[in-house]
């Protein structure tokens, strides 16, 4: 205990002078070991007197209470009983003082808490939720330096730094230490912290049960409280509430943004498919298609340009969603793209020059499209096609039997460098070529059995009088009746080409 | 979908039953890419037991002969229903794949 108890209690000192020197004493002093500290009267040399009492304070001896000039036995009780009274009186002060400080750093630890959560609930961003822990603890501690550290899991890291700039690799020395152990731990000089440091004080933050952050306080004036750890302790608490909501915002943000990408997706995707079928002088064409997820692999399209001859495809590329939807728009944009510009797009020539693009990516990906094009030879009413692996596609002549057309070439993206045929068939008035996706023929009933190719065949078979969209309506009428509710498995598509009366 | 893998000689056999399609095309898929990557990547599929194949089952037989061939090995076909067999025709899949009648036709053309 310093002198500051004393002359705090200077006047009642006095007062006991003042009665000691009535009594008959030449000089009451105050001294602490060999030094003076006060004495009355005040204008007498220094005396270090005939009785002395120690004045005791939690055991250990402040200062002594010395009288001179008096010898009697009375005059020595009398001078400890009071050595002991003022002592007891200083002591039973100083823990009304010490209970004062307490509580003022208690309500000094709320007040920093409250400012915490206050400013903390206007950031949302990591790096805000760092920076200012990292300044409020700080301004709490008073230490050299702070710094507030947080790691992704994409192994992205965030840091605040305050006061001192901390070097980066003593901070993350310090957070991996942290982490490891799970819990605080404080280093001290000769605890290997690196130089330059006395002492660090590292936090561990969590969000949602495991270590993602740390709080570090380095140099501190001497060791951190026990007040200051519960402080530090409740901050960093406080701090991973708000990281933890912070990432689960920018998870939303991130799906949200997914969505609306998606969204965007889809409404490319329903453009591309939703193109009306050109007037065809001497056909009557329907064309539908509808996706089993958002996204879906089949496609058709139409390329019809003036002098140009008319050219219709139909695709599946396997798989369904998004996967498949990026291929899909592959392979249609590199079908269309030879349709419309070669000298002579000849349906063998469109999906051999089509091969030859896409089949790096889709022997890369380990997928494969199939495809169907056909183009209108108005002059003799002949239909000329190139089928690339795909089914089923079914041909029913004007009061004749329908038939399934197999492919005669394989897949796109199956095999490199293969040659392609072309084959024809008439579209004269009454004559039907349905050309659907395996959407179709695979699509289950309650018993998990396909539709099916002879449900497909009988079924074109009862339609073909009617026009063509009247057809694909009843096809996919039937598909969804014999599903019975069940959610489509596949992408369906379906282009229905008639000849016309001219 | 069960699927029965075993070794003969030098051949990885795996046999499938039931449907074979995108639900369980992953597991056919996982076995291949294994078994490609046993020298010589000589691999049987015996599909005596396979009722249904969309065409998610074609693609990982196509790219599992793929990945078989990279090796220097190959990929055969065996045991087709015909149901199953009028898929491989129609979409011309039996023109790309070697396809035997039983499994050891198909093991004994790899001697």
């Amino acid at each position: 205990m310093m002198l500051q108890p004393l002359t705090a209690h200077y006047s009642a000192f006095a007062a006991l002078a003042e009665s000691w020197l009535a009594s008959g004493a030449r000089t009451f002093g105050i001294w602490k070991g060999q030094r003076l500290v006060a004495q009355w009267p005040a204008d007498r040399p220094p005396e270090p007197g005939d009785l002395a009492a120690p004045l005791l304070i939690c055991g250990a001896t402040v200062a002594e209470l010395r009288v001179a000039g008096l010898h009697s036995q009375a005059a020595r009780l009398r001078l400890q009983a009071e050595a002991e009274l003022v002592a007891r009186l200083i002591g039973a002060d100083e823990e009304l003082r010490g209970a004062r400080a307490e509580l003022k750093d208690s309500q000094e630890q709320m007040l920093a808490l409250y400012e915490l959560s206050q400013s903390i609930r206007n950031h949302s961003t990591i790096e805000h939720i760092l920076r200012h822990l990292a300044s409020e603890a700080r301004r709490y501690t008073r230490a050299r330096a702070c710094f507030a550290v947080f790691l992704a899991d994409d192994g992205a890291p965030t840091l605040a730094r305050d006061g001192v700039p901390v070097d980066e690799a003593v901070i993350w020395q310090l957070f991996w230490r942290c982490r490891s152990g799970e819990r605080a731990c404080e280093l001290s000089a000769t605890d290997a912290l690196p130089a330059g440091w006395t002492n660090a004080y590292v936090l561990p933050i969590r969000a949602e049960g495991t270590v993602v952050a740390a709080l570090g306080v380095l140099d501190t004036a001497g060791h951190v409280r026990h007040a200051d750890r519960k402080l530090l302790g409740a901050m960093t608490h406080q701090a991973g509430l708000r990281l933890e909501r912070a990432l689960q915002q920018s998870q939303d943000l991130a799906r949200a943004r997914l969505q609306s990408e998606l969204e965007l997706a889809r409404r490319v995707h329903q453009r591309l498919l939703s193109h009306k079928p050109p007037e065809v002088h001497g056909l009557d064409i329907s064309a539908a298609s509808r996706p089993a997820l958002d996204l879906g692999g089949d496609f058709y399209d139409f390329v019809c340009q003036p002098g140009r001859p008319f050219v219709f495809a139909v695709g599946d590329v396997t798989g369904k969603g998004l996967s498949a939807a990026l291929l899909m728009t592959m392979t249609r944009s590199s079908i269309h793209s030879k349709a419309s510009f070669a000298p002579r797009p000849q349906p063998d020539y469109v999906l051999r020059n089509a091969n030859e693009d896409l089949y790096g990516d889709f022997a890369h990906v380990g997928m494969f499209a199939t495809a169907f094009v056909g183009q209108y030879q108005p002059e003799d009413g002949q239909l000329i096609y190139a089928n690339a692996g795909h089914s089923p596609v079914i041909y029913r002549p004007a009061g004749g039997k329908p038939q399934l057309l197999r492919a005669d070439n394989t897949a796109l993206g199956i095999l490199p460098g293969t040659s392609f045929v072309s084959r024809s068939v008439a579209v004269r008035p009454g004559d039907l070529l349905v050309v659907a996706t395996d959407g179709f023929s695979d699509a289950r009933g309650q018993g998990d059995e396909p539709f099916g190719h002879a449900r497909l065949l009988r079924l074109v078979d009862a339609l073909a009088d009617r026009p063509a969209q009247a057809i694909s309506h009843g096809l996919f009428e039937a598909v969804d009746r014999y599903g019975a509710g069940r959610p489509q498995d596949d992408d369906e598509t379906l282009v229905v080409i008639k000849g016309a009366a001219a | 979908m069960k699927l029965h893998a075993r070794r003969d000689g030098t051949v990885s056999v795996l046999e499938i039953n039931g449907r074979f399609d995108s639900h369980t095309a992953g597991a056919v898929s996982d076995w291949l890419d294994d078994a490609a990557g046993i020298a010589p990547a000589q691999v049987v599929i015996n599909m005596n037991g396979v009722s249904f194949v969309d065409s998610t089952a074609l693609a990982t037989l196509v790219s599992g002969r793929r990945r078989c061939q990279e090796r220097k090995g190959e990929l055969h076909l065996c045991g087709l229903q015909k149901p199953v067999y009028m898929v491989f025709e129609l979409t011309r899949l039996n023109k790309t794949f070697a396809i035997f009648s039983d499994e050891q036709h198909a093991i004994q053309a790899f001697d």
